[in-house]
């Protein structure tokens, strides 16, 4: 989604002055860009009172924000410790096979971003994969294409 | 408060942390993030200590101490403590030299100096020998570190003037961070990143320069490792010598370590001493070194030969121009002193000037404006303004309205307040630009366009339903309430700004008004000060004057006394005669734009720089610049000190004093060059009211300052009616010439004499 002065306003708006709402108005700017583009941040720290590094330094602590464009759909699997030891490595490599990119990175189509977190805290479930918000529990790698086609499905659907 | 620290009995003020309560009774805690002047941040864990009835262990730089409290801080278990703590801050920092048992002999076994791009040890960091993690790690007694070495590779940021920045050396302690925004309000660098990729940097790892740093030099002094360097001073060999001398930079008189060696000097720190308390600005912390050994420098006497400018002995000049100024008539002789000299120098001038030249006019330059407007302000109304000088005073106020001012590249000390007060709750009101960061970022702002006198105005009319009241018993109120609504009607400023930021000034006593020269700059600037006044007296507000350039309120105060003691018969005008060919011989000692084609018959240029008017004169004496002569300095403030000459003067260059010495006696006047001419100004001093005890010796510490003016009743000065004719602007005072660069030190003009400089000013 193309980042607009208008758009960031309408989000920003209800949190001018602020300083506290700082990690809310993030997470409301990330749910809908699925990035924090240099411009939103700009646009907080003058709305909300915070010298621009502060803003910068709370974006770059938190996993869960990504300064770079990230794709339609977000594939974090999880490599803690439980997860870790059942396997996860072996699913994300699948992912990395499958998708043809590293962790961290997004595909050229703009469709897929993959991501590889240190503890998810559902550590029961282990090894873990979430989707584009769906948890996928007790994954192996040879459930990672159904994973894949069935967020490819609420995309068409 | 009384406690016990390591069985002994300690007292300290209620409120102190224990880290303090040990300092004060002479006991060592090591401490790394820790640093007085900074809220405790509790970050390296260096400084933790037992504290009993309360388990584990707690940093004594963040916890309060208590009455009755028992620390101990040299138990077995806090030092084995330390130690461990110490051995994770040094995991990501070169450490192979601060443990290795060869240390102290370091020096002597090294047998070549080598040349690396990175630093990855001691012996190859320009803070070796000078550095807070050394002593620390010495003090904690650091043998070895169990944790494998981790080189961070990070780019040594090398974009920005001034100084480097090597985060492969950083240890997180975030002293930088903390005083960028909690001292200098600027708040250009954070904690980026988190865990073990966690650095300091700018947003986005912009350079300094595209994210709002002002180049104070504040992180790089506090920095206790040798991530933040001076880059001039990296292959410095160390300092033999220092001295404390008055910065010459601007107004607020900042003492300043000068580190030399071998006569030249390596470098200048803020000093711990009033007003600035080791802060400084980029102007003190890196720019005196160029100032004095930097191109452009005069080093030797000129004479004009066949049309050209050459070098001659200083007999030879000073015969050309004693018999140049001879030449002409003594009421077409000029002089222009500069007022960014000693007192003692500046007052050698104003005699030479009176008694010898028997000038015609007698300037100097820059001139005092702040002073002379507010003179000026005392002759129309015929009401000594009330001023509160002290810098401390906006500190100590609850909201501050700040006139049409750059306070952080202008006012820097006077700025150091604003963020101290606003760090406590107080307002700012920004009439004109804001400054950069979180201060003026809260700020409230006041257009002063299109014209300031209607948004003075709007703000009194504002202030008047804000808070009225206890001013309406004050001679003149009903006629400047009056005057204030008739204004605020016509004007166009915004009406809602002007009562949000009354109301902020109504209600955050005491408050304090800040102006200078340039915020009553155009015709208008004396009904300007008329309405800020009349601001101040509605909001019970002190009227804060600034100055901007160094010495000028004690140039001003000598040339005063010099009036009282005998009444001017010359002008105090220097353009009008140039304009009108009245001026046939001018000594110039002070800084002028480029005179053209008013350049006067005969010109003696006497400076520390070359400039336009010096490469045209006849005459070129070679002049001792701030820092190689002694004398006396008065801030803003009022405040006077006395900096001692630091090191020798380059060439054939001579103080100011000796050569008018010299030249007076050539023109028939061998008395003038008194032996103990100090002496003779300490007396003048005395027998003028404005600076009687001003300049006695005080003790060590004891700060001297000039006496305050007597002020009568306070009374609203008249403003000007409403005009309905809007737009209409009067001609340019004929009086003023063309203004000269904003920021220069005699012939120096700093912008063009230091492009690191000149970049970070290049907003304006």
């Amino acid at each position: 989604m193309p980042v607009s002065p208008n758009g960031l306003e309408v989000l920003v708006r209800r949190y001018r002055g602020r300083r506290r709402a700082l990690i809310q108005v993030l997470q409301d700017i990330h749910d809908r860009y699925r990035w924090l583009p240099p411009e939103a941040l700009e646009r907080v720290a003058e709305a909300l009172g915070v010298p621009l590094v502060q803003v910068y330094g709370v974006a770059t602590f938190y996993k869960s924000f990504s300064l770079t464009p990230r794709g339609r759909h977000v594939c974090t699997v999880c490599l803690g410790t439980a997860c870790h030891v059942r396997g996860g490595a072996a699913v994300l490599e699948e992912f990395e096979r499958r998708l043809g990119i590293a962790a961290g990175r997004t595909t050229s189509d703009g469709r897929h971003t993959l991501e590889r977190v240190n503890c998810l805290g559902a550590c029961a479930l282990a090894p873990l994969v979430v989707v584009d918000g769906h948890y996928h529990g007790q994954m192996t790698p040879v459930k990672v294409g159904a994973v894949l086609a069935a967020a490819a499905k609420d995309e068409a659907a | 408060m009384k406690l016990t620290i390591d069985g002994r009995e300690v007292e300290c003020r209620s409120g102190a942390t224990i880290l303090e309560a040990a300092r004060g009774a002479g006991i060592r805690i090591p401490a790394l993030c820790d640093h007085p002047g900074l809220e405790p941040f509790a970050g390296c864990r260096i400084c933790l200590v037992e504290v009993s009835g309360r388990g584990g262990f707690v940093p004594a730089c963040a916890t309060p101490a208590e009455d009755g409290q028992v620390v101990r801080t040299r138990t077995p278990e806090v030092l084995a403590l330390r130690k461990r703590m110490l051995e994770f801050i040094l995991a990501q920092h070169p450490y192979a030299c601060l443990v290795c048992p060869e240390k102290a002999s370091c020096d002597d076994l090294k047998s070549t100096i080598r040349k690396t791009g990175e630093v990855t040890g001691c012996v190859l960091c320009p803070e070796n020998g000078d550095c807070e993690l050394q002593r620390v790690a010495d003090e904690v007694g650091l043998d070895r570190v169990d944790l494998p070495a981790s080189y961070r590779n990070l780019e040594v940021h090398r974009e920005d003037p001034f100084f480097d920045r090597d985060y492969n050396l950083c240890i997180l302690c975030g002293r930088c961070v903390r005083v960028c925004e909690e001292v200098r309000g600027a708040a250009v660098l954070s904690f980026i990143h988190r865990g073990g990729r966690t650095e300091v940097g700018t947003a986005f790892g912009r350079p300094l320069l595209d994210s709002g740093c002002r180049f104070c030099g504040a992180c790089v002094d506090i920095c206790p490792t040798g991530s933040l360097i001076e880059r001039a001073v990296r292959p410095q060999p160390a300092a033999t010598g220092s001295a404390e001398i008055v910065c010459p930079f601007c107004a607020q008189g900042c003492v300043l370590t000068l580190r030399t060696r071998d006569g030249r000097v390596l470098d200048a720190v803020p000093a711990d001493a009033e007003p600035n308390r080791r802060q400084a600005c980029v102007k003190g912390r890196f720019l005196v070194r160029g100032a004095l050994g930097g191109a452009g420098r005069i080093r030797e006497p000129h004479v004009l030969k066949d049309g050209r400018l050459v070098p001659a002995t200083l007999d030879e000049a000073l015969d050309r121009a004693s018999s140049g100024l001879l030449a002409a008539a003594e009421g077409r002789r000029a002089l222009v002193y500069p007022s960014q000299v000693p007192l003692e120098d500046a007052f050698l001038f104003l005699e030479f000037g009176r008694e010898v030249l028997g000038a015609g006019t007698v300037v100097p330059s820059p001139a005092p404006e702040v002073e002379m407007a507010l003179e000026a302000f005392e002759a129309r109304h015929g009401l000594p303004l009330p001023a509160t000088r002290r810098l401390a005073a906006i500190g100590a106020s609850r909201s501050i309205l700040a006139w049409d001012l750059d306070l952080p590249a202008d006012h820097p000390i006077a700025w150091l307040e604003v963020v101290k007060a606003a760090r406590g709750g107080a307002v700012l009101v920004s009439a004109g630009r804001a400054p950069a960061g979180p201060v003026g970022q809260a700020a409230l702002k006041l257009r002063l366009a299109p014209r300031p006198v209607s948004a003075a105005a709007s703000l009194a009319a504002a202030l008047l339903e804000a808070a009225p009241g206890p001013a309406a018993a004050i001679d003149g109120f009903e006629e400047f309430r009056d005057a204030a609504r008739a204004h605020a009607a016509a004007a166009r400023t915004s009406k809602r700004a002007a009562a949000e930021a009354a109301r902020a000034i109504a209600a955050g006593a005491p408050a304090a008004v800040l102006f200078d020269a340039g915020s009553l700059a155009g015709p208008a600037g004396l009904e300007v000060l008329a309405w800020l006044w009349g601001i101040a007296l509605l909001a019970g507000a002190r009227l804060v004057p600034l100055g901007r350039g160094a010495n000028e309120r004690g140039v001003y105060e000598v040339e005063r006394g010099f009036r009282s003691l005998a009444p001017a018969t010359g002008s105090r005008e220097l353009w009008p005669g140039l304009r009108a060919k009245g001026i046939d011989a001018l000594y110039l000692a002070g800084p002028l734009p480029d005179l053209g084609a008013l350049r006067p018959p005969f010109l003696v240029c006497q400076d520390t720089h070359w400039s336009r008017n010096a490469e045209r004169a006849d005459v070129v004496l070679p002049a001792a610049a701030f820092a190689e002569t002694g004398g006396t300095w008065v801030n803003t403030e009022g405040r006077a000190r006395t900096s001692p000459p630091a090191v020798a003067a380059p060439g054939a260059a001579r103080p100011d004093g000796a050569l008018v010495a010299a030249l007076a006696e050539r023109m028939g006047r061998p008395g003038f060059a008194r032996r103990d001419h100090a002496a003779a100004f300490r007396e003048f001093c005395e027998r003028v009211p404005g600076l009687r005890g001003a300049l006695r010796p005080a003790g060590p510490g004891e700060a001297v300052f000039l006496p305050g003016r007597p002020v009568g009743k306070a009374r609203f000065a008249p403003v000007a009616p409403a005009s309905r004719r809007r737009g209409r602007r009067p001609g340019p005072k004929a009086a003023a010439g063309p203004p000269l660069p904003r920021e220069i030190l005699r012939g120096l003009d700093l912008a063009a004499g230091s492009p690191g400089f000149a970049r970070t000013r290049r907003d304006r």
